[in-house]
């Protein structure tokens, strides 16, 4: 499938389906002294992205870096401080209500925990056809009828339809929600940790799910992780962020197999890879992530960085194309080319 | 007693005669409203100095269980009902409650998961290393401080004289996970069991806790037990490897031995399920259905309703350990066949 989409990018140039400029967004933190001034966390620093129609953008990242503020802010759940989002020609955070209202039905969310994301009180059923009854689509036989449909697809027994969120396992949990945001038939959806929580043989099913679902429905997807082997597996195109900025962006392989931002490169290396014979070829980084209340000046890496010098720590290196389709923001990263790739096999 | 450990070492990848810490035949049922519920089943493990045992299985596979169960830390309504929980000689599951809370945080000690719902919110870092420290070894509290910043130091926390004095929210979670691993070590136990240890933390800062490990391990010639769903942080840190499955051990093998050519078909499904960072491939063969709950637990193979190639045999009595070689074994009807 990725390599459909691939002749497709040099054939014609693939449909823009969101483009994000410049997205920022603050938070302002607890008041820890009754006259100071209260501090401001910088946890959206200036985004940019475009989403093709039907490709999966992996976003990855560690904790706090920003990849679920983005998937909110794009999704409009919050407010961005600036920038803009533009879904189908539309900017939608200047949009009112009622016109809001019809757009949300073209993007849904799919997050990391099932149980916290279904109704324990209501019926499987009645939670996949809710979006229906609320977006009053068809009458009451059709609704059952593409409940009944939307069920199979996500390869589910009928009679699971009238039981409880409860009585599931965490594997059919996530199939519910998945056929819940599915149903009204989005454009977009963004899938935060959707698969994080699973165990492996079970999150290899819904991966798998999610890919078929994809092709048969011509979806996009947002696909939020922290871990990049299920990234890998998943994307067309993968964007790794650092405390607010996105740091690299570029096509799967490109990006896993020659990565030029030495975050990337250290992310990369520290993964775990299931085979004891590729042991000790790591290199570990220093450090911890800044924390967003207190940045770093320059390159938010500088200080974990092997390459870091002067200009680092003081000049922000600029989000820039390095090859075709291949974008990176790091002051070194012409000197990086073809140098050190990380030893994965 | 240093010499003596480091040949058992390197006589353990020859032949394990006598292992530091052995669990045999253990049995685990925890007390439900529904009844009784076995969730650990005959589970044999053992650990000599110096190694390190990964014991990985999905949740709910028991292997967290068992580690408790061995140190006498179950929960109110789980009970052993048989079993030897062999420690330096001694069985820890009949002595008394005294003596244990002695072994506990001296000679065996615990790390796990979420360091900070570990750390007790309201005491600085310092006095909870102090604390185990003034306990065990019976150090002033001068003497206690003085090693205490020695242990933080030791797992890498810089700053270590300023650090003794903070509280927990005030440390991130890579290094709350360290103090969490300098208190376990602080009265340089002979084993440690390691729950998740890396499980809440991000990729970067868990190959700065794993290669901590290892290194304390050597540098304190230690038996680490590491109990993990991942199979890429086994591949990382374990040098023998026991798979569990809906609460018994399946299979049993060197590390090498076990990526290179497992031999039940469930651990054989497990490592073709699991997307690859190193490789693309063009579907993940996932295993269908779900692990059994432990309500659900059958006499016969657990794993037959997910298994390709099971038949009558594997119903109706547990499928054997086959013996391969001294440190290796399976417990499968129908063991994959190497090519």
């Amino acid at each position: 499938m990725k390599k459909a989409i691939d002749t497709n990018t040099k054939a014609v140039k693939p449909e823009i389906l969101m483009e994000v400029r410049d997205l920022v967004r603050h938070f302002i933190g607890p008041r820890t002294s009754f006259f100071g001034k209260r501090k401001i966390a910088h946890a959206i620093n200036g985004v940019s992205f475009d989403l093709y129609a039907g490709e999966t953008l992996g976003l990855v990242g560690e904790s706090g870096c920003g990849k679920s503020t983005t998937g909110q802010l794009i999704l409009n759940l919050m407010e961005p401080t600036s920038g803009s989002v533009t879904f189908l020609g539309k900017d939608i955070t200047t949009l009112n209500k009622q016109e809001w209202r019809s757009m949300r039905r073209e993007m849904q969310l799919v997050f990391q925990n099932p149980l916290g994301a279904l109704n324990p009180r209501l019926t499987i059923g009645s939670q996949i056809r809710e979006p229906l009854d609320i977006h009053n689509i068809g009458d009451a036989d059709e609704r059952n009828a593409i409940v009944l449909e939307m069920f199979e697809a996500v390869s589910l027994p009928p009679h699971l339809l009238e039981r409880y969120p409860h009585q599931l396992s965490g594997g059919q949990q996530q199939r519910v929600v998945i056929a819940r945001a599915l149903i009204i038939s989005p454009k977009l959806v963004v899938c935060d940790e959707s698969v994080s929580a699973l165990d492996v043989s079970v999150q290899a099913q819904v991966v798998n799910l999610l890919v078929d679902l994809q092709k048969k429905l011509g979806l996009t997807y947002l696909f939020i992780t922290h871990d990049l082997s299920v990234v890998r597996h998943i994307s067309n195109r993968i964007a790794v962020m650092y405390l607010g900025r996105i740091v690299e962006l570029a096509d799967s392989e490109t990006l896993l197999e020659n990565p030029l931002h030495p975050y990337t490169r250290a992310l990369i290396s520290a993964v775990p890879v299931p085979d004891p014979r590729a042991r000790a070829s790591r290199a570990t980084i220093k450090g911890e992530p800044p924390n967003p209340f207190n940045p770093p000046s320059g390159c938010a890496f500088n200080a974990r960085c092997p390459h870091a010098d002067d200009k680092c720590r003081t000049v922000l290196p600029d989000f820039r194309e390095l090859a075709e389709k291949h974008m990176v923001a790091c002051h070194h990263a012409e000197a990086l080319v073809g140098n050190q790739k990380p030893n994965l096999s | 007693m240093s010499n003596a450990t480091t040949s058992q070492s390197s006589e353990a990848q020859v032949a394990t005669d006598t292992p530091l810490f052995e669990i045999r035949d253990l049995s685990v049922v925890f007390d439900t409203p529904d009844g009784t519920v076995q969730v650990v089943d005959s589970v044999d493990l053992k650990v000599s100095a110096g190694r390190t045992l990964g014991l990985v299985g999905e949740s709910g596979s028991g292997k967290s269980v068992t580690c408790l169960a061995a140190l006498g830390l179950l929960a109110a309504r789980g009970r052993v009902t048989s079993g030897q929980v062999m420690f330096n000689g001694r069985d820890l599951l009949k002595i008394s409650e005294e003596e244990m809370a002695k072994l506990r945080g001296c000679e065996v000690a615990m790390v796990f998961q979420d360091p900070m719902v570990s750390l007790n919110p309201v005491k600085t870092i310092g006095w909870q290393i102090s604390e185990s420290l003034c306990l065990h070894q019976g150090l002033s509290q001068g003497g206690a401080k003085k090693r205490a910043i020695e242990l933080l130091d030791m797992v890498g926390i810089p700053n270590s004289k300023n650090r003794y004095g903070e509280y927990p929210h005030q440390f991130s979670g890579g290094m709350s996970q360290r103090a969490m691993i300098a208190m376990a070590i602080a009265c340089q136990p002979k084993l440690l069991i390691a729950d998740e240890p890396t499980t809440a933390l991000d990729v970067t800062i868990q190959a700065q806790i794993l290669e901590l490990l290892s290194d304390l391990k050597k540098e304190l010639d230690m038996a680490l037990i590491l109990i993990t769903h991942d199979l890429g942080v086994i591949a990382e840190a374990a040098d023998d490897v026991a798979v569990m499955y809906a609460g018994r051990v399946v299979e049993e093998a060197p590390v090498l031995e076990l990526f290179d050519a497992p031999l039940h078909q469930y651990t054989l499904g497990l490592l073709s399920s699991l997307p690859r960072i190193d490789r693309t491939v063009e579907r993940l063969s996932a295993i269908e259905g779900a692990a059994p709950p432990p309500q659900e637990f059958v006499t016969g193979c657990r794993f037959e309703a997910r298994c390709g190639h099971c038949d009558d045999t594997c119903s109706g009595t547990r499928p054997p350990f086959t013996k391969i070689s001294a440190t290796r074994r399976v417990a499968c009807m129908h063991p994959v066949k190497s090519t």
